[in-house]
């Protein structure tokens, strides 16, 4: 929204203030003015003149040689413009002036020079010249009785500065949506009286006779309707000033009528509708609910079928405008307009916010409705419009009574606010008969009671806005000005306050993978395409989707973060062949009720050109899940091939994995991870060359395994342990976890430090099989381990091994 | 010559068909296929021909040609199928195994994104003030996310935020200010805490425009708390974060959830930069979560993570943030103690 410096100061008295000074006292006591702009700058060379003689061109039929008196001094002009006549009061351009809009659209600037072979000193200017309008058919007439030889920015008042308001701050506060409400604050901020627009007095309008018939038929829809019928009316183009005022605020002008409503809106921020009278059928006026598939045309021509939730106005026919939203095309005022019904009316915030958004259709009129207007405002809005039409056509009557249908007026509103409140929220201290100034000089009634003061909420600030003491705190505290607020330390209890157990989950993970494994943080968003599921093999899954996706590629909230992982593979994959990434994420699953699904994930990816050994990511990417819950003190892990395993029940099967080298990695019956090399299918869908493994830890599990900390302590052996390995030939799909189990089980608390340090397949073993070599120590945590005892215990663990049905080769 | 080739073509496709991996279909695609392959040679001899005979020839050698391809790629096709039908057996890795020394990592490269870098270091200043550390979920429902908050179904607030929302009827969470609402159902005042999380806007991605943030969202409830104490929390916060010099005024804003509402600007690098919306939590939020208003008042703000890293490095693109892109995230190395 944009607000004119000139028309403030229309209202209140800026003589002492600049632009600056304004934009300032706004910003920091009111709202936000984002922007400022400055308008007739570049004019500042033109003056007012008067056309006192026309003569023919002598070599040309279209051109005229004018003299313009310019107070001081006379100038010859050559004009080719049809309506220039002697008499005329015009804009001057002199010699060397600059002109915003040339005819290449350019600026312009003036030279002497022989148009057909008659000098012509200076120009006469046209709108469009100006940078005014689009007006290029002729020059510009001035009113009469404009001055001769005064600058034209002051003559016509062309002079401006726009303030650019943030439309959001200013959500809660309906009176900001006009001039009129900014007049007022700034009034109270400059600590001047302001002073309102005339409006028409009431005593005009007759007495006698019928009001124009009314009704309301949905009182929740409107709270208020006011009509004034204004007759004898010429409508027309409007005057240059007020075309200028209108369109320096972004409005086109139309006609008087139309610019009229316009004005008042900008001013008052009351929309306002005028219907010509002549196209209200049966002479009538009902504010009524629409029909469930009743159908209107609307002024931009479009053809839009209503439901009962709309309210819309109708004549004795049929709806005429969609109230509050945007009038009919049935009943617009057209040229030959001579007499008018005005509305101005209060609808229903709720309502009109509905209709507008079900229709698309969000326009000035709505967007002022949907703030809950002060219908007050109604009736003041109307009369200000009566007052400009009859200032703008003298000869416009008013014949007929006020109509004011006003079912639901709001109740006054009245608060106590103690002055300790003001110093309690806000910190500062603010003397109480300044708390009293500062509420009056916003137009609240103010006055002393005990400790306190009891104020009476103006109907503009009583709509929403105001409700209870606490919004008056906040009127105090902005007009004497946040800055008087100095900082104070709170004094609060001294609990102490860690990280919450995830976070500090979190941290440490972080820390391990960044810092200790090399790994880089990414972050990914958490939806993707339709495109995406499908690819990845979730075509049929059901996702939590979203509805209104500003675009395809996030419509899908992620179940798996494999193909954001793949894609960011395949971005970096051209320049670093080999890498290691993980991030933090979220994965989301629908639900019947409630919140659905929602699961935080660490996400592992590495990937490498080519492998040296089938599968060595797979198992590297393993190795540091299980270096990462080592170091989490997360003892215990059971680690597993599995065929398409799923981290939770809630979530898919990971079809995307490898099935011979994928693993499920297990703290009791818990699943903590899920490890796998990407499936040879999905790779090349996703064209990543070389190899890649990808892993998901559950973080909720792995927070419940890590426990307190994880720390475990165990006495430091005293006596020398005994080095022992054994070769074992087992069927090739049997994982050496097993075996190591068999081994750990058969003397546990006798064996520490045992691990896999060879695998072998081929000459002298059997199809089928392969030989494990692993390598332990033995001990003994009371005594020095004898001769006898160590060959118990690796007696034990090759009977073990045996029973278990594998070949001991050698130990 | 048609003949010839017809003869070159059945024997292509009967290797083909006996061609057990890639390397052996490679080889028939290049004996027949290749520049010096054999249906090459016949074309090589079409100049000898007659006139009117070399339009059939060449249309014959062609035709050879796509069929012998067509076969190639069905069989490589079948290939990989049979490859991938076989995964689990032939292809099987044992998962307990260790691997080979030279497939570990060696600790090069890690890295902290700037987000969560910045994220620690806010969150630091916040334990040391006394303040918990809180989240709460990403999907949110309308009422923790705008209802508790002051802002009803049909409140032209909600303008102010593109929101996404879901097909189960519940909404990514635009804001963090859901987790101040969770943290009053479940705690009594004193509360004093912060949430760091991420959060969802539908917008157009472009260079300076996301739809997934990191906001910082704090408040403070107990009795008596003003807008004093929160300049000095916020104060203290950006000492740490931004300088020990930084200062900071407020200007009156809108927010439904505060009131009065502020935004704070804060010096840097020698201008006023917009900062955060904070304010006055609206005593309908209190009672919304449960807290008497007429006893108890507190503060709250909000902040973007994602433009303060990016005035902190000087980052000129939002989008690389989400990117993924090992060139931008190799450059936050610095700040990764524990």
């Amino acid at each position: 929204m944009k607000l004119s410096y000139r028309w403030l100061g229309e209202m209140v008295d800026l003589s002492e203030a600049t632009p600056d000074k304004v934009e300032h006292k706004l910003t920091f006591h009111t709202a936000a003015i984002e922007d400022q702009e400055s308008v007739g700058g570049g004019l500042g060379a033109l003056v007012t003149g008067r056309v006192t003689a026309v003569r023919p061109h002598p070599n040309a039929d279209k051109l005229r040689l004018c003299t313009v008196d310019v107070g001081t001094a006379e100038s010859e002009v050559v004009c080719g413009a049809p309506n220039v006549a002697e008499g005329q009061t015009i804009v001057y351009a002199p010699e060397g002036a600059t002109l915003p809009g040339g005819p290449d659209g350019k600026p312009l600037t003036l030279e002497r020079r022989a148009i057909r072979g008659v000098e012509s000193c200076g120009m006469i200017c046209s709108e469009r010249e100006m940078g005014l309008g689009e007006d290029h058919d002729g020059i510009l007439v001035l009113p009469e009785g404009t001055p001769v030889g005064v600058p034209f920015i002051e003559a016509l008042a062309i002079e401006d500065t726009l303030f650019e308001v943030d439309n959001v701050s200013v959500t809660h506060r309906p009176d900001l949506w006009g001039h009129v409400g900014w007049g007022r604050e700034l009034g109270a901020l400059l600590r001047q009286p302001f002073e309102a627009p005339p409006v028409l007095d009431t005593d005009v309008l007759p007495a006698e006779g019928e009001p124009f018939p009314i009704a309301i038929d949905d009182e929740q829809g409107c709270r208020r309707y006011v009509g004034i019928v204004i007759e004898n009316l010429t409508n027309g183009p409007s005057p240059l000033p007020l075309r200028r005022r209108l369109e320096s605020l972004g409005v086109r002008s139309i006609d008087l009528l139309v610019d009229l409503t316009n004005l008042v809106l900008l001013e008052q921020g009351q929309p306002l509708h005028a219907f010509d009278i002549r196209d209200v059928r049966g002479g009538e006026i009902r504010v009524r609910s629409a029909t469930d598939g009743e159908v209107m045309t609307t002024l931009d021509g479009q053809q839009r079928s209503l439901t009962t939730e709309d309210l819309v106005i109708a004549d004795g026919e049929g709806p005429v405008a969609i109230a509050g939203v945007m009038g009919g095309e049935n009943s617009e005022v057209r040229a030959d307009t001579t007499a008018i019904l005005l509305e101005s009316a209060t609808f229903d915030p709720v309502r009109i916010r509905r209709t507008a958004t079900r229709l698309g259709l969000r326009t000035e009129a709505s967007s002022r409705f949907e703030k809950s207007l002060d219908p007050e405002l109604a009736l003041q809005a109307a009369l200000r419009f009566a007052y400009l039409v009859k200032e703008h056509v003298p000869e416009a009557r008013f014949s007929r009574p006020l109509s004011d249908c006003y079912p639901r007026p709001y109740e006054t509103r009245e608060l106590w606010m103690p002055y300790a409140l003001v110093r309690r929220r806000l910190g500062a201290r603010i003397a109480d008969h300044r708390v009293r100034a500062i509420l009056s000089s916003l137009g609240f009634g103010a006055r002393e009671q005990g400790d306190g003061v009891h104020v009476t909420v103006p109907t503009w600030r009583n709509t929403k806005d105001i409700e209870r003491p606490d919004d008056l705190v906040e009127e105090v505290g902005r007009v004497a000005g946040y800055h008087r607020i100095a900082s104070v330390a709170p004094i609060a209890p001294m609990t102490p306050k860690r990280p919450r157990p995830v976070r500090a989950l979190e941290r440490r993970v972080a820390s391990v993978l960044s810092l200790e494994q090399g790994y880089a943080e990414v972050k990914h968003r958490s939806f993707y395409s339709a495109h995406e599921a499908e690819r990845i093999g979730l075509g049929d899954v059901d996702h939590l989707r979203v509805v209104n996706p500003s675009s395809e590629e996030h419509s899908h909230m992620i179940q798996t973060t494999a193909p954001e992982m793949l894609q960011t593979i395949l971005r970096n994959q051209v320049r670093e062949p080999s890498g290691h990434v993980w991030e933090g994420a979220r994965l989301f699953a629908p639900r019947t009720e409630g919140l659905p699904f929602e699961k935080a994930v660490f996400a592992l990816a590495t990937w490498a050109a080519d492998e040296d050994t089938p599968g060595e990511r797979f198992l590297a990417l393993v190795h540091d899940v299980r270096s990462l819950l080592s170091r989490l003190g997360v003892h215990d892990i059971m680690v597993a091939n599995a065929e398409a395993p799923a981290l939770d029940a809630d979530l898919p099967a990971a079809t995307w994995l490898h099935p011979g080298r994928t693993a499920r990695v297990m703290h009791g019956d818990v699943t903590l991870a899920i490890v796998g090399e990407v499936l040879p299918a999905i790779a090349r869908r996703y064209e990543i060359a070389g190899k890649a493994a990808l892993a998901e830890i559950d973080a909720e599990a792995l927070l419940a395994a890590h426990g307190e900390g994880g720390m475990h302590y165990e006495p430091v052996l005293r006596y020398p342990v005994v080095p022992f390995d054994v070769a074992v030939i087992v069927p090739r799909t049997t994982p050496a976890g097993d075996v190591q189990r068999v081994m750990q089980e058969a003397v546990t608390g006798s064996i520490r430090g045992l691990h896999v340090f060879d695998v072998y397949e081929g000459e002298n073993i059997p199809d089928g099989a392969r030989s494990l070599a692993l390598r332990c120590e033995l001990f003994d945590r009371e005594r020095t381990l004898s001769t006898k005892a160590a060959d118990a215990l690796r007696k034990r663990v090759t009977d073990a091994l045996a029973e278990a049905g594998w070949t001991v080769r050698a130990s | 010559m048609l003949d010839q080739l017809q003869a070159l073509q059945a024997q292509a496709l009967d290797e083909v068909r006996a061609a057990t991996d890639a390397s052996a279909l490679d080889a028939v695609q290049s004996a027949f296929l290749g520049k010096k392959g054999q249906v090459q040679q016949v074309l090589r001899t079409i100049g000898k021909l007659d006139p009117a005979e070399r339009g059939a020839v060449g249309r014959g050698a062609n035709e050879a040609k796509q069929a012998i391809e067509a076969a190639i790629q069905v069989r490589r096709d079948e290939l990989i199928a049979a490859a991938d039908a076989n995964l689990a057996q032939d292809q099987w890795v044992d998962a307990t195994l260790p691997p080979p020394k030279a497939a570990q990592l060696g600790g090069r490269g890690g890295s902290i994104h700037p987000i969560t870098a910045l994220v620690r270091d806010m969150e630091e200043v916040f334990l040391s003030m006394g303040f918990e550390t809180l989240d709460g979920p990403w999907v949110e429902d309308d009422h923790h996310n705008f209802g508790a908050l002051n802002i009803p179904p049909d409140h032209p607030a909600r303008d102010m935020q593109d929101t996404y929302w879901l097909t189960d009827g519940n909404l990514l969470r635009t804001h963090t200010s859901p987790v101040q609402v969770r943290a009053m159902e479940t705690r009594k005042p004193p509360i004093r805490a912060v949430c760091l999380g991420r959060i969802f806007r539908n917008e157009e991605l472009d260079a300076t425009h996301e739809n997934t943030f990191h906001q910082c969202e704090g408040f403070f409830v107990d009795r008596d708390v003003s807008v004093g104490h929160m300049i000095y929390v916020l104060e203290s916060l950006l000492h740490e974060i931004i300088g020990k010099d930084a200062k900071v005024r407020l200007r009156p804003s809108y927010f439904p959830f505060v009131e009065p509402g502020f935004e704070m600007d804060v010096t840097f690098r020698g201008d006023w930069m917009e900062l955060l919306g904070c304010g006055m939590v609206h005593p309908y939020v209190l009672e919304a979560g449960g807290i008497d208003p007429n006893e108890y008042s507190g503060f709250a703000f909000g902040m973007g993570i994602d433009r303060l890293v990016m005035v902190r490095h000087g980052i000129e693109d939002i989008r690389h943030l989400m990117s993924g892109d090992l060139r931008f995230l190799r450059q936050f190395t610095g700040g990764l103690e524990g």
